[in-house]
């Protein structure tokens, strides 16, 4: 070591503001840099987790509300076609096939049970 | 090359990757620059001119290197995106930037807590502390271009074209000190022939150089880990990941 004694290594031959001015500054500023990668990254860890949870809640309320307007129109057909009892039991047997074919695509994407939806709408019209 | 090469386009190879090499980069990293730091410290001789103020080197210099490479490296990483299409490459480059931008400032802190008691003043508008600057402000334009836009694959065309446009500045901040007349000093270790420098000072500098280099490798390889997952946030094996390192967490 160049220095006699702890004292006069802070003082830095009169420099000691300066030289650890420097010092400081590159430490802190790595540090920072360091940390602020650290925890982004457990951040977005915990992020990957709400998003899948989010991407499924999206799926359930969508499947739900498919399956509720899938419903809703078996029933408006049903009111249409009171007076022939025939037509009446072959509503009957749409909702059915409607409900059936919820059921069967409630695995399915959103996307998917919605043109299921359109296509139910149809027949029973 | 390019067949070994390929299999990191795609990110989830490239993500483990990272994952191997981070503790190795971070621990002989820190070693390194510890023990660069205390030899420099202390251990170096003192100056004959600038007594013991000159050891603010054994940071300046680190740092200063270290803003030119990574700037290199960004515009590779750039003109790598642009060129192939690779999707990860814009992720390496804006893993750089902000490296590179922490780095370039700490070389114009440390220029200016050098220049306070050599000099006589803090700041000067002359060709090598300006193109510095220069060098900083692009950093943050890279960053912030890159942050304009909603689509990742857009905004890495576009930071990348204003990265690749930015290497214009690196020949200019290496010969600023021949081509104006500037305060700063001539090159010591970078040019033709012998550094004028002695070994006992030369050794702990570019140690120095070698440590700094390392950790801004881990930070790196951390960065683009980040980016990877913020990417790739839906796919099964990111969860399955995200999964299994949470309840690592909170087993602890």
């Amino acid at each position: 070591m160049v220095f006699e004694d702890i004292n006069s290594f802070f003082d830095m031959g009169g420099y000691g503001l300066y030289v650890w001015l420097s010092f400081g500054a590159a430490a802190i500023s790595l540090l920072v840099l360091w940390l602020d990668s650290f925890f982004s990254k457990r951040t977005l860890l915990t992020q990957v987790l709400h998003e899948q949870t989010r991407q499924e809640r999206i799926k359930a309320a969508a499947e739900q509300s498919a399956t509720a307007e899938q419903g809703a129109t078996a029933e408006q057909g049903a009111t249409a076609e009171q007076g022939a009892t025939a037509e009446q039991s072959a509503t009957a047997e749409q909702s059915a096939t409607a409900e059936q074919s919820a059921t069967a695509e409630q695995s399915a994407t959103a996307g998917q049970s919605a043109t299921a939806k359109k296509r139910t709408h149809g027949e029973t019209i | 090359m390019w067949k070994w090469l390929h299999p990191y386009a795609k990110t989830e190879r490239t993500y483990h990757l990272c994952q191997r090499l981070l503790p190795w980069f971070g621990l002989l990293g820190l070693a390194v620059i510890i023990l660069a730091t205390v030899w420099g410290l202390a251990f170096a001789p003192t100056d004959y001119q600038q007594s013991e103020a000159y050891r603010i080197i054994y940071v300046h210099v680190p740092s200063a290197v270290l803003s030119k490479s990574l700037y290199s490296a960004m515009a590779i990483a750039a003109f790598v995106g642009l060129v192939w299409q690779v999707k990860t490459s814009f992720m390496a480059m804006i893993a750089l930037a902000p490296i590179g931008a922490t780095v370039t400032f700490v070389s114009l802190i440390t220029g200016a807590a050098w220049g306070k008691p050599m000099w006589g003043t803090w700041w000067e508008w002359d060709a090598r502390l300006t193109s510095q600057l220069i060098l900083l402000f692009l950093f943050l334009g890279v960053i912030s271009l890159y942050k304009a836009f909603e689509d990742k694959q857009q905004a890495g065309k576009a930071a990348g074209v204003m990265a690749i446009v930015g290497v214009i500045n690196l020949p200019i901040i290496h010969y600023s000190v021949e081509w104006w007349n500037t305060l700063h000093q001539g090159a010591t270790i970078m040019k033709l022939g012998k550094p004028s420098m002695p070994p006992e000072m030369l050794w702990p500098l570019l140690l120095s150089i070698l440590g700094w280099a390392l950790v801004s490798g881990a930070i790196f390889l951390l960065r683009m880990q980040n980016e990877i997952l913020q990417r790739d946030i839906r796919r099964p094996w990111v969860v399955a990941l995200a999964d299994k390192s949470l309840a690592l967490y909170k087993g602890k």
